[in-house]
Parts: C-alpha cells; structure tokens; sequence
C-alpha cells in the first residue's frame, strides 16, 4: 500500500527547495524533524539518501537546461569537472564516516560538532561581509581552493560532523564560482555522492539490518517537486538576491546546528 | 589555474524578467517527461513497497 502523508510531503518541499536553492540543509534540517515525529534513523537515512541522489540529478538537470550551469561530458565542461571532484572527495567522506561509525573509533562528538557548528557559521558571515565588500564579479573560480574546501567538507563529513553542503557551497563562492552555477554543482555531486550511501545501506540490508522506506514515497514526492521548480526560481530571480539568501540560510543552519548542540 | 564556471548564468541575468521568465518549448517538453518520469517512479513504489 503507497502511503502518501501530507505533513512529510510538504516538509520535503521546503527542505528540498531550500536545499536545491541554496546547496544545503536537506539532511540538516529533515532529518531532526523526522526524528521528533517518531521515526527511525533507519526510517529516515536510506530514504533521504534515494530522495536525494534522484532530486540531486533532477536538479542539476534541469539547472543545465534553464541554463545556470553547463553540464557537458564531451567535451567535459569545467562545472562537471567541478562537480566530479566535490563527489570524489564525497564518497571518501562516507567511506570514512562509515569506518568511523562501525569500526567504533571514539571521537569527542560534541567538539567535533561544534567545530562544524562554527565553521558553517562563520563561513556564512564571512560570505555576507564578501559580498558587500566585492563589487566587481570574479569571471573565473580557483580550483586549487575549491579542491581544498572539498577536502575540508570531506573531512567534516567523514568525522560524522555533517556540514557538507554548507561548506562545499560557500567554498565555491569563496573560490569564485557564481552563485547560481555553485548550488546545481552541489546538487549534481551530492547525488552522485548519496548512489554511494545507498550502495553501503544495499551492503548493510544483505547482512541483515532491516531498512524502512515507508517514508520515501512522500519524501519523494515533495523533494521532486521542489527540485523541478527550485532551478526555475533560481533562473527567474538575480543572481544578487541568491547572494545574500545562500549566506543568510548557512548562518541559519549554524545557529540551528549550535542550538542542537547547547539547548534541543 | 583558473576555470570559468557561470558565464551562461551571468549573462541570462543580464537580460531582463520577463526574459528570464520565459521558457523555450523544449524546455517545457522536458519538465513533461519529468512529470512521466514521476509517475513511472510513483508505480514502482506501489509494487515495490
């Protein structure tokens, strides 16, 4: 029986949209909320990743088609490239993030967490004052930089901190990469990035954990609508507004980030 | 070594709203198969879940 359930599906929308607009806080914000609704962590990962990497490739596809990104693979495009490198240092990340979890390696959770807490909190505020004090637009990115904060959400993200998104997307505007084009590059890695999650969970299922996808038609749902409109939006409103919106969003989920740590 | 990500992005924003606003017939063909795409997937879950 397809459970459709209205309250996850608008949710997923919002999430989603945000997510696809901005280049984070799918997980970050869901995934708490869910978890207050009463649903497992088995409930929710596996879905939010299937969600994901089919919303990412929406996403990036049609950010490729209303034009705010080129997406090409012959010749390979320098945003592919960009794209494919974010998801290399990805999927080390979950590999690791894996190791740390299963293999029980005993790290201090709360430093780590609000060492990221910090880090996408200041990166949003340095990313506010950069945009006021940058008047000319850089034409080109730096890859060595943005190889380095791929490196730096990798190693966020393998630590169990999370943070991913946040940092992958303002170290592309760091390094110069226009707004418009950062949020579908992160869309587009991150997909290809949540195929490796679902490949360990499918590894997991075959030596005996249950997984619950029961939440996933509705998560589908909302993330797929959220994702065919977001890079519509994002093509209609200027480039100028997405510059304030991305920053002020990732100095929301720091914030929230800190709370979680300090108060939830 | 440098790279240029966003020119095609910089330069719709150059143009106007409206311009913006407006979608190619292509474009709206494709968020129709998007929508078949949902639906197939929609009936894969039924039997699959």
């Amino acid at each position: 029986m397809l459970e459709l359930i209205l309250i996850i599906i608008i949710l997923a929308f919002i999430f989603e949209l945000m997510d696809s607009a901005a280049g984070m806080g799918f997980g970050t914000g869901l995934t708490p909320l869910l978890l207050i609704m009463g649903y497992s962590p088995l409930q929710i990962v596996p879905t939010l990743l299937i969600s994901e990497s089919i919303t990412g490739f929406i996403d990036a596809y049609f950010g490729n088609e209303l034009k705010n990104v080129k997406f090409s693979f012959k010749p390979m495009s320098d945003a592919t490239k960009l794209a494919l490198i974010i998801a290399f240092f990805g999927c080390i990340a979950i590999f690791f993030s894996i190791l740390l979890t299963y293999v029980a390696l005993e790290l201090p959770t709360i430093f780590i967490k609000q060492y990221v807490a910090i880090l996408v909190l200041g990166m949003g505020i340095f990313a506010i004052f950069r945009t006021r004090w940058k008047q000319k637009e850089n034409v080109t990115s730096n890859l060595k930089l943005m190889v380095g904060f791929s490196v730096i959400a990798g190693f966020n993200k393998g630590i169990g901190g999370g943070g991913y998104g946040p940092v992958i997307t303002l170290g592309q505007i760091h390094s110069g990469v226009y707004e418009k084009s950062a949020t579908a590059i992160v869309s587009f890695s991150e997909a290809m990035v949540s195929v490796v999650g679902i490949c360990t969970f499918l590894l997991i299922t075959a030596v005996g954990v249950e997984v619950d996808l029961a939440l996933l038609p509705s998560i589908f749902t909302g993330g797929f609508l959220a994702a065919l409109l977001t890079p519509y939006l994002v093509r209609v409103l200027p480039n100028k507004m997405w510059r304030y919106i991305i920053p002020i969003y990732a100095i929301g989920i720091g914030i929230f980030l800190l709370l979680k740590i300090f108060v939830l | 070594m440098e790279w240029d990500i966003g020119s095609e992005a910089r330069e719709l924003d150059e143009k106007s709203f409206s311009e913006r606003a407006k979608l190619e017939k292509r474009s709206l063909k494709k968020f129709t198969v998007a929508f078949l795409v949902y639906f197939s997937v929609m009936t894969l879950f039924y039997f699959l879940l």
